[in-house]
């Protein structure tokens, strides 16, 4: 039994943190929502119906949406481009797909390949591209999400100002859609960037995310 | 820089739910009826119904421009009711438009949808993303 936790800790203690916060942010945000209303002279709502509000799914899927984004650019991205010295690259001379020897396929598949792997063909290829394509898939739903959600809140809005509701093509060529959307992407960008330089120069002893210690500044794809 | 699988299985399961949030078909019914209940009172003559379905923000602010009660001010008003051709909701606000031109806006209030604005219409060469013109609003 102990042999579970120890070999998914990583997991498991993201995906609590994950449901923490998200707890956290459903209590938060349903204390926000009242406030709010009760400065309106509107109704305040129970917890039930904020947690299948869009006030609250819209603030969920526009933080969903860019941090899928950023991991679908950084799968994508560190296909095609390198950093000297950083742990977030692979070593200079290897951009692109890469070889079969490289990738294991074909003839350099392993007994303990993935069976998609070993398959060959259209199957092979789809695997081979299965982690951008679902990264990619659960941003653009969540963007759509962010999109649909959104619109309802910005309608509420709208109808509270005396101003007519706006249809989805329309939201979405809004500025409040775009600062939504921006304000996010941004954040993601600069922390990605950040982990990319900074993890040439600075250590974390243990950390996979890290050089070893020691390891030169000029040492590429390195991982302590 | 890894997701784990389950965080990733996790947030295409809660995206379902993602499009809840709109107005349901309860909500449009009550704000509709209240419309309705403002308009046939208006035409029956009962303004202190009509006055019942405002808020009470709305039916102060009529009672302060107009300088005398609800309803005395609120036929003052010269509002036209018509047939509700839509009613659109979104979270805790609502809007009914009537056949002759004019909207109604609403706020779901703690003891259900109140008018908060009435007799409102766009304005001839104001950009469509400018409030309406209304005859009372809170």
């Amino acid at each position: 039994m102990r042999r579970f936790p120890r070999e998914n800790g990583l997991s498991l203690a993201f995906g609590a943190l994950f449901l923490v916060t998200l707890g956290a942010q459903a209590l938060v945000g349903h204390a926000d929502f009242n406030h709010d209303q009760v400065a309106h002279q509107s109704e305040t709502v129970s917890l039930g119906r904020y947690l299948t509000s869009s006030a609250f799914w819209v603030d969920v899927m526009e933080n969903w949406q860019s941090e899928y984004l950023q991991f679908t650019l950084f799968v994508l991205g560190t296909v095609w481009l390198v950093q000297r010295g950083s742990t977030e690259s692979k070593p200079l001379g290897k951009e692109g797909g890469e070889s079969d020897e490289d990738q294991r396929l074909g003839a350099h598949v392993r007994p303990d390949s993935p069976a998609w792997a070993r398959a060959g063909g259209l199957r092979t290829a789809l695997y081979s591209n299965s982690l951008l394509a679902v990264m990619a898939l659960v941003w653009v739903a969540s963007w759509a999400g962010q999109a649909v959600t959104g619109r309802v809140e910005y309608n509420a809005r709208q109808f509270e100002h005396q101003e007519a509701a706006l249809t989805l093509g329309q939201y979405v060529t809004t500025s409040d859609f775009w600062n939504r959307t921006l304000q996010n992407w941004q954040s993601e960008f600069l922390a990605v960037g950040s982990m990319v330089v900074l993890s040439v120069v600075l250590r974390q002893r243990g950390s996979p995310q890290s050089k070893p210690v020691g390891a030169s500044h000029a040492a590429t794809g390195a991982e302590g | 820089m890894h997701a784990p699988r389950s965080l990733i299985a996790c947030c295409a399961a809660l995206l379902a739910g993602a499009t809840t949030g709109c107005g349901g078909g309860e909500d449009r019914a009550q704000a509709r009826g209240v419309v309705a209940r403002f308009q046939a009172a208006l035409e029956g003559d009962r303004p202190g119904i009509a006055c019942r379905q405002l808020s009470a923000a709305a039916r102060a602010q009529l009672e302060e421009q107009a300088g005398s009660s609800c309803a005395r001010a609120l036929p003052e008003l010269g509002l036209t009711p018509g047939a509700v051709v839509r009613v659109e909701v979104f979270v805790t606000n609502a809007k009914v438009d009537a056949a002759g031109g004019d909207s109604a806006f609403l706020d779901r209030e703690p003891t259900g949808w109140k008018l908060s604005a009435v007799g409102c219409r766009a304005v001839d060469g104001k950009p469509r993303d400018r409030p309406l013109d209304c005859a009372l609003k809170a």
